[in-house]
């Protein structure tokens, strides 16, 4: 033993105290909702992106990584996967979008190319689509094939100058059905464009 | 006038024979021949980086060798660590943040870069680094007890063997390093308050650093077992060396010390834990993840293989430990790994390269015989060139 015995009790109770208060605040997180369900209790998928959002209405926004045209990203707020050249598959029970844009008069038309996740077993994916809170209609896709669905906006919403755009997949699938090197987590739709057009 | 008379020999000063004259001169190569493997070290992996730049420069080569985590080592010198998970992993759903990187490596970076401000951290790093793996060949030489043969392979295999370039660049792999050196050498010589503070500073530069106390405690018990034989006898008498106990609750005291920080920064003392989200680790067995590694099939997940191969192999070198008595480094060695495993085989090839424990007893078996220790040394720089290449090249296996 190097330093009397005294010194070491010393410092082993000095130091102990700062172990247990420590300890004592890892029991006590002091965060938002959404990071106590996203990182701390994994009951959501969605972290939400801090994001400006900016858009302008009719520009087509490309979800492929690199991206053929406009980047979606700016407009990403959670709910969608590692971009790949073919665009994005959705992750998790639902995706969020934002648009911030100058308010438009009128109705807009919400255009999607997607194709989806099917098999013999499970044939149809459902997207349930609503904005600002507002259901706005359901499609359904039978294809692993893009197809193309549209859906319109109302002119209250887009007088608005703001959409968020919400997707539910009640029939989302996990990644492993596509094979065994895939991802675990649940996918129903892969984005490949989006339009919010006048 | 002079008296030619020759002296008494008595009063001579002894000339030293042959014997007593070899250990001064191998004491000298106990420092020479790690410098050696330095410059070496230095020179090969820099070749390997002129070879793919023909545009080649000190401060190129720094920044080139500065791939992956070493950009996270760099932000946190740089800015400390973050209040948000912000930066979206690859277009990734979740959001990062560079709070899974222990704050003890950055922390010297950063006070390099006080005494060195003209320099980024990519240059910091290839500075620190190798001279902190520089030392903690020097510092391990007590752990080879006069076997030189093995101390100058392990040299080699660290300065510029096969993986020299974890310890060449602005990964924490070389503080972890010399700090496992610095704390296994202290409990060898019986010394828990070396170990105790070693541990500290292990615990504050990795994740696995903290399993140190399990060694703390394999020594105590191997130290005190025979003479008490009984718990309550045993009790008593660690109740007797404060020296133990004092390094017990002070090995984690570097990661709760990180932890009390997070808690302050972010409101999560867990956040280095939970942010492995946003890179989707998740818990798995880690038997489980080595038998999927091996047979993990289609061309993305080749290298799989390699770093399931990685982790056995670091395994089977935890049971020469074990089989060498050096229980408290196996089950170090062995929880590491094991820990590791629990979030897949991913990165398998640097955790194994940077157990200490693991590269001492490889030199060892290694060195055993003269033939095969030239062998082995002459492979390792060569693979130290082909390696580097594949480093810079950013190959998945040596993630």
């Amino acid at each position: 033993m190097r330093a009397p015995p005294a010194a070491y009790w010393v410092a082993a109770v000095a130091v102990l105290a700062v172990d247990l208060a420590a300890m004592a605040l890892m029991l006590r997180p002091n965060v938002s909702s959404d990071y106590r369900a996203y990182y701390i209790d994994k009951s959501s998928d969605c972290w939400p992106h801090q994001t400006a959002a900016a858009y302008v209405p009719g520009t087509t926004l490309s979800f492929a990584y690199p991206p053929k045209g406009a980047d979606f990203t700016p407009n990403k707020i959670c709910g969608w996967f590692y971009p790949d050249k073919n665009g994005d598959w959705s992750y998790g029970r639902f995706s969020l979008l934002r648009f911030n844009f100058a308010p438009v008069a009128g109705d807009l038309t919400l255009a999607v190319e997607a194709r989806a996740m099917v098999s013999p077993a499970h044939p149809v994916q459902q997207v349930e689509v609503s904005a600002n809170g507002l259901a706005l209609g359901t499609w359904r896709f039978d294809s692993a094939e893009r197809a193309t669905k549209t859906l319109s906006v109302p002119a209250k919403i887009a007088a608005s100058g703001r959409i968020d755009l919400r997707f539910d997949y009640p029939d989302a699938r996990p990644g492993r059905e596509l094979g065994p090197a895939e991802d675990a987590h649940l996918r129903a739709i892969e984005v490949e464009t989006l339009t919010l057009a006048p | 006038m002079s008296d030619d008379r020759p002296l008494p020999a008595a009063v001579l000063p002894a000339m030293p024979d042959r014997r007593e004259r070899a250990p001064q001169r191998m004491d000298a190569l106990v420092v020479a021949a790690p410098a050696l493997f330095l410059l070496i070290g230095v020179a090969l992996r820099y070749a390997a980086y002129v070879s793919i730049n023909p545009i080649a420069s000190p401060q190129g080569f720094a920044d080139a060798m500065c791939v992956w985590d070493c950009y996270w080592y760099g932000e946190v010198a740089q800015h400390g660590y973050q209040a948000y998970p912000e930066v979206l992993n690859f277009g990734g759903p979740g959001g990062i943040a560079n709070w899974a990187f222990f704050p003890l490596y950055p922390m010297l970076l950063s006070l390099a870069g006080r005494l060195l401000p003209f320099l980024n951290p990519a240059a910091l790093g290839a500075i620190v680094s190798p001279l902190l793996t520089f030392a903690a060949v020097f510092a391990a030489w007590p752990l080879f007890e006069g076997n030189r043969r093995g101390y100058f392979l392990f040299g080699a295999l660290l300065l510029a063997g096969p993986f020299s370039f974890y310890f060449a660049t602005a990964y924490s792999e070389s503080l972890f390093l010399l700090l496992t050196v610095l704390a296994f050498a202290s409990l060898r010589r019986d010394n828990y308050g070396g170990a105790g503070i070693a541990g500290a500073l292990l615990s504050a530069t990795r994740t696995v650093g903290v399993l140190f106390v399990l060694s703390v405690l394999t020594q105590i018990a191997l130290t005190l077992w025979p003479p008490a034989k009984r718990p309550l006898p045993l009790l008593k008498t660690l109740l007797g060396r404060p020296d133990m106990i004092f390094a017990l609750v002070a090995v984690p005291l570097g990661v709760l010390a990180f932890t009390l920080w997070l808690h302050f920064v972010t409101g999560d003392s867990l956040a280095f834990v939970h942010i492995q989200r946003g890179w989707d680790r998740e818990l798995v067995n880690p038997f489980q993840a080595l038998w999927d590694g091996f047979t993990a099939t289609g061309d993305r997940l080749q290298d799989q293989k390699w770093l399931a191969l990685a982790a056995v192999i670091g395994l089977a070198l935890c049971g020469a430990l074990f089989a060498t008595k050096r229980y408290a480094e196996a089950i170090f060695c062995a929880l590491s790994l094991l820990l590791a495993l629990g979030n897949g085989v991913e990165s398998m090839v640097r955790f194994v390269a940077a157990l200490a424990p693991l590269n001492l007893v490889a030199a060892e078996l290694l060195a055993r015989k003269r033939s095969l220790f030239w062998l082995v040394l002459l492979a390792s720089m060569a693979l130290d060139y082909v390696l580097t290449q594949q480093w810079l090249h950013q190959h998945g296996a040596l993630m």
